[in-house]
Order: C-alpha cells, then structure tokens, then sequence
C-alpha cells in the first residue's frame, strides 16, 4: 500500500514537472508518522483559470514538490512505520588539504590532509549521529590507520530538524510574506470582513480569542471543511450580534450584515483558511508541527520546544520497546573522542575525551556518568608536539548525581576520579608517568531569585595519592601517608578544599546580562576536572553587558584575575589578570564605531609585588557601508595603539595598527582590499614596520562557478618582503557537491627572517559531498 | 637527519654527564624538573651490552633539604639509548620529606619555586650484586609555569575583522628556545570548539611564532561572515609541549554593516501577487517582477508613508523598464524616510497606464 503511495507521489510530481500548466496540487497531507491521507481537495484540480494566481501556484507546488522528490527528501520518508535495525538518514563528507610551504633547510613542510565523515543514523529506532576523522599531518609517516578519531553523539535536536526548519523559514517568507502565521490569519480575515462593512466589525472578541489561543489556532487550521464553515459562521453571527448590540449608528450596519453577506462572507474566509490549510500541507506542516510553526514564525521558538517536538515524533514510532521510550530522558549520550567538561567545578572547561558520557534525566533531575582518557601530546592537530609536561595522559571515571530539587533551585553531588594512564605502544618517546590517583567531590547547589538571578554555591573536596608511597618523618623514620588507607577527610581539610560561588543575571527589561564568578582552593587541592595543574589558589571574574538607548548603546565589561601559588611557604602566586571594556555605539543605521580598552598582564606577586609581563590597548573600529558612485560599498576601519612589557626585555614595546578592508560591490563582479599597516615606536620591536596589502577581485562565471582572483603584498623591513598572486575557486556541482581550491604563491624579494612565519606557497583545496538532511 | 644527529650530540655535550666510558643519561631538568612525572623522562645512553637495572632518583632543594626519593622497578638497558618504561615507573616506590614543600609536592605532583638537585643513580641489578652505574645531579633554579590566558579576540566575542590580530600572555618564566604555535579552525554546526579543533582542516596552524602576537597569516584565505572560530595557543620547545592556553572561540560578524552583502535572494514574486497578498515586509528592499511589453521606458512609482504621512519619501532610485520580464529591486536600506515597522504604499504607474498599490511594511535589515 504505501509502495502505491510513494510511485502515485512520484508520478504525481513526474506529472507536474512536465508543466501540466493550468493544475493545481492535489495537495497531500503527509507527516513523518507517514500518514498519508489525501485531502480530498480533487475538484480543484481544474479549478478556474485566473492565469496568475495558478500560475504562481503552479510554480509554489513545483518548488515544493521538487524538494519533495529530491534526494533530500527520500530519507525523510523512511521514517514511516517501518521498523530498521539500521538506518543511515544522512552522510556527509568532506576532504581537505591544507599545504603550506616552510623554506627553511630540513624543515618539513606544514601539511594537514582530514578526511571527514559524518552520518545520521537510525540503530534500533534511536537516532545518532556519528562522525569520522582520519588527520595526517606528516607526509613522510602517512598511515591511514593512525590519526583516527569517531564520535558517537546525541544528535542536537536543532540539526535532525534543519530541513523541517528551512521548509519553515521558506513558508514563512514566501507563503506568509514574513508574517507571523497567527497575524496572517488574523490580516487575512480581516482583510475579508473589511469590505463592504465597518472598521467596529474588525473588533470581535471570540473571534480574537480563537486566534490568540496557539491550541484553537491549530484546530482551526486542521479542521475539515465543514466544521470550517461552521465554526466560521459562528464568528459571522457573534460579529453581527456585536454590531446590532451597538445601537447608536451602527443599526444600520448590523442590518446590512444580512445573511446574504454572511454567507459570501463566509464562502470568502473558509476558502481563505482553506487555501492556507493546503499551502501548508503540501508543504509538509503537517497538524503536529502547527503550533511549532506558529512559535517559529513569531520568534518564540526554543531549543527545548524542538527537542520535545523531535522526542514526541520519535515516542509516537510504533514498535518502541519500554527501554526506547527513554530516549527521550537521555540528555548527553556520547561515545568515541568527544568534547565535554567533566561534572563538579563551574570552572571545568571543555576538553577531548576519549570514553562514554552518558546524562539521564531522573526524577530530581540529571545524573551523569562516564569513563573516559585524556591525554595531551601526540594528537595529529599538533603535528610533531609527541610530549607534554602541560598534562599526562590520565583515565577517568566520575557520577553525577541531583541532590535536591527545590522551588529555589536544584542541587548536584559529583565525584571524579582521575587515574594516571600509561602511554604504551607508541612511536615517539613516552614519558612514563607515576602512578597516582586523584579524585574530588564536588557538592554544588543553585539557587533561584526570579529578578535577581541565578547563584550557585559550590564546595568541593579533593584528595592525591601516589601508590607506594611513604614519608620522612621528622624524627628521620619513614610512615604511611596520613590520607593512605581511605582517610579521605584527615588529609588537613581546609588545605585540600575548594570553594565556589557563581552568579548569573540576564534581565531583558533593563538590557542587562551579567555572570560573575569567584573561587577560592586550599593549597593542596588538586582539581582532576581541570587538564593542566588543577590547583588554581583564588579565580576572580565575570562579564557585564548592558544596552542603552534602545540598543543604540551597548557597554561590556570583561574581567578575569588568576592566583596560582608557586611557592610552598610563602604566599607568592601568579597573578594572571585581564580587564577589557568594549563599547558599541550604532551613529546611524549603517554606521557604528567600538572603541576597547585591554589591560592584561602577569604578575609575581605575595610579599613583594613585581611586574612581568604587561601590555595595554585602546583600538577604535568603525564600520560602515555607504554608496559610492551609485554602487553599494563596505569600509571596516581599525586603529589600535598598543604598549607591551615582555619578559625578554626591559624597554616596552609601543606599536599602532591599523587594519582597513573596502569592499564594493559592482555589476557582476565585487572588489575588495585588505590592508595592513603596524608601526613600532619603540626600539624593542615586536612585530615590526609592516605593510599587509591585498586587493582581490571575486566574480561568477556561471551560477555553478565563482571566482576570486587577488594580488598580494607583504613588507616587514628586514623580516621579509613578498608580493604575489592568490586564486580562490568554488565549483557547485548539483545539489549535493562542492569543490573549493584556493592558492596563494609569493615570491620572496628578501629572504625572510622567520621562515616559519613568512611561507612563500599556501594551498587548500576541499571536496564535499552531502546527501539527506545533514 | 644530520641536524638530528648533531642535536643528540649537544645534549650529550650540554645535559649527559658521562659516568663511565660507555654509560650516560640524558635529562634536561629546565623541561622535565617541572613535575614529578618529568622525572621519568630520562633517557640512557648506553654503548655496551645490555643489563638490568633500576633508577634511583632523589631530588632536593636547597634551602629545604630532601623533597623526594624514587627507586623505579628493575628494567633492562639495551644497547643504544633506553627511555624508562612504563613498568619501571609503575613499580617505583616513592619517599617524600616532612617540610611544606614536599607536601605541596605530594599533593600538587609539581615543584614549586626553589633551586633543585635532581641525582639520578642508576644501579645495575644483576643477581649477585648491585653497582652504581652512573651517578648524575643536574641542577636547575625554578618556578612553576605561569597559566598562559588568551587576550584578543575574547572568548564569544563578535568581531568584524576577517583577519584579526592575535595576542595571548606569554609563556612564564621564560624558557629558552621556546615558542609558540596557533591552531585556528572552523567551528561547524552542533561541534564544540575542541571538537572542531581535533576534527577539522585547520585555516591557521602557525608554529615557530616567536612572540605573544600573530597577524592573521597573510597567505590564509580570510574569515568567513556568520562562521564560528576556534582557536588555541600551545608553547612548545622542540616536541614538547610547555603550556597551552584556554580554547576559544569568536563569530565574525559585520551584521550591523553588510547588509547588502549577507542578503539572501528569496525571489522576485510578481507584482499582482503581492498586490493581492497581506502585508509585504520589505526588510531593506522591495523586491517584484512585471512584465513590459512595451518599449523599454523608465518605471513610473512613488511611495507614500501611512503610518506617518508627514513623512516625505524622496531620493528613490531610478529604474528603467527592459522590454519583456523585469526584476526590480528597489533599494531603501539607506533611505532615511523608511523606518522600522512602518507601513507604506508604493504605487507603481504599469507600463499599460494601470495603477497597482503594494502595500508594504518595512523592517531594518540589521
């Protein structure tokens, strides 16, 4: 039966494409849960021949029907009832080549190959997406079997929806005209009432409430014709019953509104509302994704809303075992080399981990649990870097647990456990690593204050051990360490403990965003969450933005201050700090101007306080575009001013920059420059006098090829001094694949300085292919 | 081949101590002396036949005395140069002192500011007896590696230069015949950026940087409008990395600016259509096709401001009729008559003399 279905679809849409030119689509109701019922809207296959309105019609339904049957779409229909073990709903790869020639005697050249991979699939009806890498960046050791990672993820919801949502946005522009569906609605029959009858008629409140309420809405945009009709009476009557109860002047209106009226009134409405009902079928908005749509098209949407609209699509499969219904309550589910922060501290940041992740919702709320390694060095993105004293390579296991679930907010119990990991089997000189042990619990617990945000209080507790160990006594004997044997809480309290507070505030009334955050740990606690030293003594930091004049103005405010101790017995840390202000000012509708002030540097600080690094900036950028000449044109203007105090030397460094891009756009063709300009005040130099120029001109050939062709200038006094051409190529071949190369050769007029930096060749070059939804 | 090998020699001329005539170590305490797992990065030179041995490691500091001693398990030196393997450093048993600094040590796994003697013994252990092959101290003043933060551009930050200036805080304390790499990538759609960094073609990987600042590469093809960067920072001496930074990300974005640029072709529907329609929105154009089957001739329009009819529209561009099918596109982005959410008619004298009224709201582009 729906093999019947799918080859009338495809004829059908065979049928139209020959230009069949005074039809009409018999529209198709069609939603992922393949229920596919025709709507029974046969007799308008011929109906009437107002030349425009069909042939628009004509060419809507072509467009539509063209990503109907177009590759794109034939995964989508898989998700009708069948039941798969195996699935594969997308694919998508991409080859790239990064080659960049380094002149230096014996050096070798800079080369990344990546071949990427990456697939929707469907195993046992759960959806997963899963990608592939193979990373070569030596040409001399090219193995396919090294320098592989995988990634089973979670799809993000977002992504599995992208096509619906682009079906959406196109609806939304070209079917509503960019109106939000429920102002659509409400124009259109108002525009329908308006003749013949008074401004008051536009004013009726059922009718009003009908449309404002996103439920009744969807019923009225899935409802038969004939309830249609009824329920369009309805609103006729209660409108008239409105216009006859305002007796001063409108009597006579009222009376106007006959039944003759209303019935022409009503034909006009129901046929409105049913023409809309076809446009969004045959468009595939099907009954379930209305009220979706209805939040998309007023900008309303959000993530959560389409995640539970995914889930609700995936709990309404048939043939769902018990286990499966949990898909839904799966929150993270990764497997492979993923990128995650480990549970505890709000300080953890990402890295690469190569294990399982998986986070579940429970009844308190989320519980997270996982096994994974990390290590630093050998990585093909670091190309060569084969050892690390950054971090060793270590294994983890760590739980995730929901404490308390309040009105004022949620709480967590986390534990990580950090073992190190021997490297074995490798090529490159392994350093071996002692075995130790690290491991923390983190108790951590929000609190909600409506206006006033969020905050979040933290305390954690950490514990190291090396395995065989002992210590010196002072009396010259040796004992075990007093946190051996499980004395997890003996091993000096307050030493080993960690203190966290972390608040946030985005208040939208007043245009204010906020996150601040504060740290504070003893000096021996070692959090395993963090990839490098994890004792971090006291964190300072936090950002602030805030709009005025109706976001004519926006101010932010960026601090951070680090203290991480160095010494044993005294109280001298590193003081990292970094304080940024950054305004925005729109001067007009295309103009705006940012000025930023940076103040950055590096302390040594505890009984005496000295200066090791410093540097401080101011920089103003303008942007704006304009006419010249009668063609559109973009000017970005950048002027920074900048002193900075490097270890290596006594006197400061002072330079300005300035960085200027002009972009004008002709018939056909765009030109565009870069140039760049630094100038050293000083006699320490950092980077120098130097000229950057480019000016490249881009163009199409045809609609499949675009070109951009350039010439280039490099002057950095005695460091180097090129000029050149660059090439950029991208080819569209079908629907599904794309070629892009780009090449940049120089010619050397000096011979450079820092030849790692001043390359003379560079060239990229990628293919992609991409099929389905990805 | 030949810089390798001259490499070898000046570590054995600069770090190896020769013990014995055919027996040396190598260790280069400015790198390794760092933390307690660099201790194991010691290399063994050895030019005569292979035994076994174990590895005696004590290290102290000056003013402190005794931080810790380490005897690995027993492994075989071959001939030619020996890195310690795992095994030996999985059975080591380790001896920390009682001072502060130990136990920061202890706790912490690296070595806080001091000056050190790192004594390596390495002893052969053969089942008769036990002899001090070579008995090695390096010395080394120290502090522990500064964290290295990124400066510009700042994390999430939206920036409009397409090839911006890097800058991060340098590597503290400085370290001789370090330097710096860059890793810049592409961040797509559902990745994180240490995703993006591991799985994509980089557009950035500069090494040998010498200084805190990178120009943007001048033979790198330009950022992106609308595209998410990544982006980190690793010091590095020969293979060996020193510190990295944080990774972070940036969006290039000139929205407030470019529209022009970014817009994006819906199509031009005919003007009867929209004549027909509710309430166009044109978000900085006005966009429709007509049909003049006349000669070509200029196209007769003006438009008028409902909402505000104080509001004069003036300075509309100029537009001339091709014989046959036309695609207008009237551009009102920078007109100043035409502001956010108001409604206007646009009335549009057709070539056969009748008069068509589209109904538009306008919307700023940004």
């Amino acid at each position: 039966m729906k093999r019947v279905f799918k080859e009338c679809y495809v004829v059908l849409a065979l049928v139209l494409f020959s230009n069949f030119s005074y039809g009409q689509v018999v529209p198709i109701r069609y939603d992922s849960l393949a229920k596919v019922t025709f709507q029974g809207k046969q007799k308008k296959l011929l109906k009437g021949f107002d030349s425009a309105a069909v042939s628009s019609k004509i060419k809507s339904a072509k467009t539509q029907l063209a990503s109907a049957i177009g590759l794109d779409k034939l995964p989508k229909r898989d998700t009708d009832k069948t039941f798969k073990k195996f699935a594969i709903k997308g694919f998508n790869t991409e080859v790239g080549t990064m080659y960049q020639s380094t002149p230096r005697f014996g050096q070798k050249s800079n080369f990344v190959n990546v071949v990427n991979a990456s697939a929707d699939l469907m195993i046992y009806n759960f959806p997963l997406q899963l990608d592939l890498v193979n990373y070569q960046s030596q040409p001399d050791k090219l193995n396919p079997l090294k320098g592989n990672l995988f990634k089973f993820d979670k799809p993000d919801p977002r992504r599995m929806m992208l096509s619906k949502i682009n079906e959406m946005k196109n609806f939304q522009k070209n079917i509503l005209n960019g109106n939000d569906l429920k102002n659509y609605v409400r124009k259109g029959i108002q525009e329908k009432l308006k003749s013949n009858l008074p401004p008051e008629v536009l004013q009726n409140a059922s009718f009003n409430r009908f449309i404002n309420n996103p439920e009744q809405l969807k019923k009225l945009l899935t409802m038969e014709k004939a309830n249609l009709e009824a329920q369009v009476q309805l609103f006729l009557e209660d409108t008239k019953k409105g216009l006859n109860a305002k007796k001063t002047g409108l009597e006579k209106d009222g009376q106007q509104f006959g039944d003759s009226l209303i019935a022409v009134k009503k034909t006009e409405i129901t046929s409105f509302i049913t023409e809309l009902q076809d446009d969004l079928y045959s468009s595939g908005i099907n009954e379930n994704m209305i009220t979706l749509f209805q939040k998309m098209t007023s900008n309303n949407i959000s993530e959560k809303d389409l995640a539970s609209f995914f889930y609700q699509e995936l709990i309404n499969q048939p043939k769902l075992s018990g286990f499966q219904k949990y898909y839904s309550r799966i929150k993270e589910f990764q497997v492979g080399d993923f990128g995650n922060s480990l549970p505890g501290s709000f300080l953890n940041r990402d890295m690469l981990l190569q294990g399982f992740n998986v986070s579940m919702k429970t009844t308190r709320g989320y519980t997270r649990v996982g096994i994974s390694g990390n290590s630093d060095a050998g990585f093909p993105k670091d190309m060569g870097l084969n050892s690390s004293v950054f971090s060793i390579p270590r294994l983890y296991t760590y739980l995730s647990v929901p404490t308390t679930n309040f009105m004022i907010g949620s709480g967590k119990l986390s534990w990580v456990g950090m073992y190190d990991k021997q490297k074995s089997a490798t090529n490159f000189l392994s350093p071996a690593t002692l075995p130790k042990t690290n491991s923390a619990f983190t108790l951590s617990q929000d609190f909600k204050f409506q206006e006033f945000g969020k905050l979040t209080l933290e305390v954690s507790k950490s514990s190291t051990q090396y395995a065989n160990m002992t210590i010196i006594t002072p009396m010259g004997g040796t004992a075990i360490s007093n946190n051996l044997l499980g004395n997890y809480f003996r091993d000096d309290f307050l030493q080993t403990l960690s203190l966290g507070a972390n608040h946030a505030i985005e208040d939208k009334k007043t245009g204010l965003s906020s996150n601040m955050f504060f740290s504070y740990s003893g000096l021996g606690f070692q959090n395993p969450g963090s990839q490098s030293l994890g004792n971090r003594g006291m964190r300072f930091g936090g950002n602030a933005k805030k709009f005025f004049f109706k976001n004519k103005l926006s101010l932010s405010v960026r601090g951070d201050l680090k203290h991480t101790p160095i010494n044993a017995e005294t109280n001298a840390h590193w003081a990292n700090f970094n304080a940024q202000l950054d305004s925005r000012f729109r001067i007009s509708k295309k103009t705006s101007l940012n000025i930023k002030y940076i103040k950055n540097g590096i302390n040594k600080a505890g009984e005496q306080n000295e200066m090791v690094y410093q540097t401080e900036k101011f920089q103003a950028d303008f942007t704006g575009s304009y006419k010249l000449m009668g063609f559109n044109s973009f000017s970005f203007i950048s002027l920074g001013r900048q002193n900075m105090l490097i270890p290596q030397s006594t006197q400061p460094s002072n330079f300005m920059s300035i960085n200027y891009t002009q972009t004008v756009l002709f018939e056909g063709f765009n030109l565009s420059g870069n140039l760049f300009y630094n100038k050293d005040f000083s006699s320490t130099t950092l980077l120098g006098n130097m000229t950057n120029a480019d000016l490249s001109c881009q163009y199409n050939l045809n609609e499949r090829l675009s070109l951009s062709s350039g010439l280039t200038y490099l002057d950095n006094q005695q460091s180097a001094r090129q000029f050149g051409i660059k090439q950029n190529i991208q080819l569209q071949l079908g629907k599904h694949f794309d070629i892009s190369a780009y090449l940049d050769i120089r010619k050397n007029l000096i011979t450079p300085q820092f030849p790692d930096l001043f390359s003379a060749n560079r060239g990229d070059f990628s293919v992609r292919y991409y099929f389905g939804k990805l | 081949m030949i810089l390798k090998k001259l490499n070898c020699f000046l570590f054995l001329l600069v770090f190896g101590f020769v013990a014995s005539a055919q027996t040396s170590l190598q260790f280069i305490p400015e790198v390794y002396g760092r933390n307690m797992d660099g201790l194991m990065h010691v290399s063994i030179i050895n030019q005569s036949t292979g035994f076994n041995a174990r590895l005696n490691i004590i290290v102290t500091e000056r003013r402190n005395g005794k931080v810790v001693s380490l005897q690995t398990g027993i492994f075989s030196v071959g001939r030619g140069s020996t890195v310690l393997p795992s095994s030996a450093a999985r059975g080591a048993s380790l001896q920390f002192g009682s001072t502060k600094l130990a136990t920061f040590v202890q706790r912490n796994g690296y070595f806080p500011e001091g000056s050190y003697d790192y004594e390596f013994n390495l002893i052969s252990a053969s089942s008769s007896s036990e002899q001090i092959v070579i008995d090695q101290t390096f010395s080394q003043d120290l502090a522990p590696i500064a964290p290295m933060d990124l400066i510009a551009p700042y994390d999430n930050e939206e920036i409009c230069e397409k090839r911006p200036l890097f800058s991060w805080q340098p590597l503290i304390p400085v370290i001789n015949g370090s330097s710096y790499s860059l890793l810049l990538v592409e961040v797509k759609n559902a990745q994180n950026p240490v995703e993006a960094l591991n799985y994509n073609l980089p557009i950035v990987n500069q090494k040998g940087i010498p200084v805190n600042l990178l120009v943007f590469p001048s033979n790198a093809k330009e950022l992106q409008p609308d595209k998410k960067y990544a982006w980190q920072v690793t010091a590095y001496k020969d293979e060996t990395v020193l510190n990295r930074s944080e990774i972070w990300s940036f969006k290039i974005n000139c929205k407030d600016s470019v529209s022009e640029i970014l817009e994006v072709d819906y199509g031009y529907r005919d003007i009867d259509d929209l004549v027909k329609g509710n309430y166009y929105v044109a978000e900085g154009f006005v966009k429709f096709a007509l049909v003049n089957a006349y000669q070509e001739q200029r196209l007769k329009f003006e438009v008028s401001c409902i909402t505000d009819p104080r509001i004069k529209v003036k300075s509309l561009p100029k537009i001339t009729l091709k014989r046959g099918q036309n695609k207008i596109r009237l551009d009102i982005s920078h007109n100043n008559a035409f502001k956010d959410g108001y409604s206007y008619i646009l009335k549009v004298m057709m070539p056969n003399g009748v008069n068509k009224n589209l109904r538009f709201i306008y919307k700023d582009t940004d």
